[in-house]
């Protein structure tokens, strides 16, 4: 479903991914592992195109989308939840969620509001709330369900157990295995190997802007040296 | 009495609508593409000349009056839209600065333009028939059009109140107002959305010169006068609250309306003060949001520059001897436009303390060139001073004006800031033009020569040579000393600065005043150079001729004002004699520069040998 291959990236004159290749097969969830600064994020946002990358190539469904810009991404079918989550504060939790609203695409599942809602019922009773005086919970939620509205073939979720109490990582892990039910290739930055397990059909490790290791994620758990080395500070 | 009141508030509220159609578009667009149009004000001029001509065809039926109207706002929105997608869809990533001057190159070339399409007499607009008379309101007569214009505004307000909250449009607006980049990402295209904003900023700007043609007749000074005014509303009310400039509007109409009947002097006066309380309860305005200062990026004046101890003497003494030798190799006329090029790199030199040094954007420095002037000039007129006198109190007239605008000026920073300095400028303008008692208004302070031992303009030329290479000598050494240091400190990052300990307020607040005091020195200088001194000195194209001379020399070079006040004085000398359209071919200039050479003529060289070397 999406094919990253030699992808070259830099933030100023320093270079952030080195040769970063994986694919992701249709409807799995595939996590992207590694420490702070490893270029889980950077990853993700030159995927969404919101970093420019310097070479490499970026397929979605056998799609070239290297060299487009954003919004372009977007329509083809990238989802992109963002580390910091930044939800629209001033807007109301629907209009955070209209704001995104594409027509459905064939090959994906359509979303629309009372979908979300049934997602994340909890959005049900904030829909006129304005996203900055929702917790951090509810913004996340609010997130995802507002990449969702554009109909995404694969979904960027950058680290969305962040700072979140245990109970709603709970919620996550049931909405994360709910979107893949539905067809939805989730692509999800993790710090947080636990959640990552519960949800994760295969793994990627990243350290210091290269990949380390590719696999499913039963074989990850299997060798505790990996995480060793990769994930515990 | 009451019924007075009344009816000079009434007044004041038709007043507001069309300022508040120029300051809803203008803060619209700023708040989706960070762009303040300095080219506002002139769709604002466009939509009332076309009304002109769109009434004088179609006749001054009321029907044909309001399809008039919405035509001119149409035709401007379009003239809006070809102003976004040719300029500043590249400039969207430059400096605010940028689009300032690139923005206003726009101003001059409309300027001439109307000039060249409409003549340069006031074209007085019919007033529809229907429309025309008026209705006794507690026995003082009000014109049915000022009620119109009355109703018009909060129908407007919730007009646009409906589009941005009721709308997908309206929420992609305000989504993008937030987060550009995160909307990007969402699958909308930037491209579209902005040329979209641009359109209804235009069309209300052009809504608003229509509906104030049968109240002011369309002339060629609408434009800077309302973009002034424009700046004042959005500063008051708040950048993209557009409830927030339906209120200042009103708030500045309505100070008008009465302050004209008092005295207009104190007009001036009052729009100042209600501005400082304001700005000091709240710097963000009325109804703004607090983060959309707080959040202002930093300025991106360019790199600062490396090219300093091992040349910089040497340059300087080098050009000083040839400076000091000019008087054998010109006539009379080469000296005193070299004495006018040396006054002018002072103004450069003191404006690229406050930008390039003190990363504060200034659209206003005219305004301490003028202070210098005129108090040089009405010490003169007045009290009968000798020059040397009045050449003391330029620098501290101008000194002190900067240490009161600059008290609040610091309080902002970015665009806020550079609307703030224009407001202040204009004040000044203002005053200097309305005071006639004072100031001699229009008509200027004439007979201002230098003392008799300087009357020769080779000794004029040597004072002149004297101390603004004194002046900008100290300039230069305070961007060079620790006080230099700590602007610079917080200018690129202003929270690491005040936690190293540096009062940040406080040193630019100083550096504000140093350079208004120098630039008054100029002015001082400039009065006995012209033995005359007009308004037009505080007026804001010399303001841009200032911003123009550090672009063209790059903003942060340290012989770049020298440079730019060589080639820009001396450039529009040469093309004021040689065209009728100057200010649309200067225009022009400004445009192709910020599009085709940002780095000025200092950095483009530089560049040039940098690639050279490699």
């Amino acid at each position: 479903m999406l094919a990253v291959t030699g992808l070259q990236a830099f933030h100023g004159p320093a270079q952030a991914l080195f040769d970063v290749s994986f694919d992701a097969a249709r409807g799995e969830v595939l996590a992207l592992l590694g420490r702070n600064g490893a270029g889980k994020s950077t990853l993700l946002k030159s995927i969404i195109g919101l970093v420019p990358a310097k070479a490499g190539e970026i397929a979605l469904d056998g799609r070239d989308l290297s060299g487009l810009a954003p919004h372009r991404r977007a329509a083809a079918g990238i989802g992109y939840v963002p580390e910091d989550r930044r939800v629209f504060k001033g807007l109301s939790v629907r209009e955070n969620l209209a704001v995104a609203t594409r027509l459905p695409r064939a090959g994906a599942p359509a979303w629309d509001e009372p979908r979300v809602v049934a997602l994340f019922p909890k959005l049900a009773e904030l829909r006129d709330r304005r996203g900055g005086q929702l917790s951090g919970g509810e913004q996340q939620m609010l997130t995802i369900g507002r990449a969702l509205m554009g109909n995404p073939l694969v979904l960027l979720l950058d680290e969305p157990s962040t700072g979140l109490a245990p109970r709603i990582v709970e919620a996550l892990a049931d909405a994360v295995r709910a979107m893949k039910a539905a067809g939805v290739t989730i692509l999800l930055s993790e710090q947080n190997l636990a959640f990552a397990a519960r949800v994760a059909d295969a793994a990627v490790v990243m350290a210091t802007g290269h990949v380390r290791w590719r696999g499913s994620m039963a074989q990850f758990l299997k060798e505790p040296a990996l995480a060793r080395t990769h994930l515990q500070v | 009495m009451v019924s007075f009141v009344v009816a000079q508030f009434l007044t004041g509220l038709a007043n507001a609508a069309a300022l508040f159609l120029v300051a809803a578009g203008l803060s619209v667009i700023f708040g989706v593409t960070r762009v303040v149009n300095f080219a506002h004000g002139s769709f604002y001029m466009l939509g009332a000349y076309l009304t002109y001509s769109f009434v004088t065809r179609l006749g001054t039926g009321l029907a044909e009056f309001w399809i008039a109207v919405l035509l001119a706002g149409l035709v401007v929105g379009a003239i809006g839209v070809m102003v976004e997608v040719l300029l500043l869809r590249r400039l969207y990533r430059s400096p605010e600065l940028m689009h300032l001057v690139a923005t206003f190159g726009v101003v001059l070339i409309i300027q001439d333009v109307t000039l060249a399409l409409w003549g340069p007499q006031d074209l007085v607009g019919p007033r529809p028939a229907a429309l025309a008379g008026g209705i006794t309101v507690l026995g003082e007569r009000v014109p049915i059009y000022d009620l119109v214009l009355i109703v018009l505004g909060p129908l407007v307000l919730g007009g646009l109140w409906l589009l941005l909250n009721r709308s997908r449009f309206g929420i992609l607006v305000r989504a993008a107002t937030e987060d550009r980049e995160m909307v990007s990402a969402l699958g909308i295209d930037q491209k579209w959305l902005f040329t979209a904003v641009f359109f209804l900023g235009a069309f209300l700007a052009g809504l608003g010169g229509a509906v104030q043609l049968p109240r002011e007749p369309a002339n060629l000074m609408m434009d800077l006068n309302i973009i002034a005014e424009a700046f004042v509303v959005v500063v008051i009310g708040g950048m993209g609250s557009i409830g927030g400039a339906y209120l200042a509007a009103l708030i500045i109409a309505l100070l008008h309306a009465f302050g004209i009947v008092i005295l207009p002097e104190i007009t001036l006066v009052l729009v100042f003060l209600v501005m400082a309380v304001v700005l000091v309860a709240r710097p963000w305005g009325l109804l703004g949001r607090p983060e959309a200062i707080t959040s202002a990026p930093a300025h991106g004046v360019g790199p600062e520059a490396r090219w300093q101890g091992r040349w910089l003497v040497p340059t300087f003494a080098a050009s000083l001897a040839a400076l000091a030798l000019l008087p054998l190799a010109t006539d009379v006329y080469g000296l005193q436009v070299t004495t006018e090029v040396l006054i002018f790199a002072l103004f450069a030199v003191s404006l690229q303390f406050i930008i390039g040094v003190g990363g504060m954007i200034s659209f206003g420095h005219a305004a301490y060139l003028g202070l210098g002037a005129y108090g040089a000039a009405l010490l003169v007129h007045h009290l009968d001073a000798p020059m040397e006198l009045a050449l003391v109190a330029a620098p501290i007239a101008a000194g002190v004006g900067a240490l009161v605008f600059g008290w609040l000026c610091v309080r902002l920073s970015g665009v806020y800031l550079a609307m703030l300095t224009l407001a202040f400028a204009q004040i000044t303008w203002s005053a200097a033009f309305q005071w006639y008692a004072f100031t001699g208004g229009d008509n200027g302070i004439l007979g201002i020569w230098p003392s008799p031992w300087a009357a020769d303009p080779v000794i004029y030329y040597y004072v002149t040579l004297l101390l603004s290479s004194a002046a900008i000598a100290a300039l230069w050494r305070a961007r060079f000393a620790p006080f230099g240091y700590a602007l610079r400190a917080a200018r690129d990052s202003e929270l690491r600065a005040a936690a190293v300990g540096i009062d940040v307020r406080h040193t630019r607040w100083l550096a504000f005043a140093l350079a208004g005091t120098a630039a008054g020195l100029g002015g001082g200088l400039y009065a006995f150079l012209k033995g005359s001194v007009f308004p037009d000195v505080l007026a804001i194209p010399v303001s841009v001729d200032g911003l123009v001379m550090l672009l063209l020399g790059g903003v942060n070079a340290v012989l770049g004002p020298l440079i730019g006040a060589a080639a820009v004085t001396g450039g529009r000398i040469a093309l004021v004699a040689e065209t009728e359209l100057w200010r649309a071919v200067l225009g022009a200039v400004i445009v192709g520069m910020v599009l085709w050479f940002p780095d000025g003529i200092a950095g483009t060289v530089r560049r040039g040998f940098g690639r050279g070397r490699r």
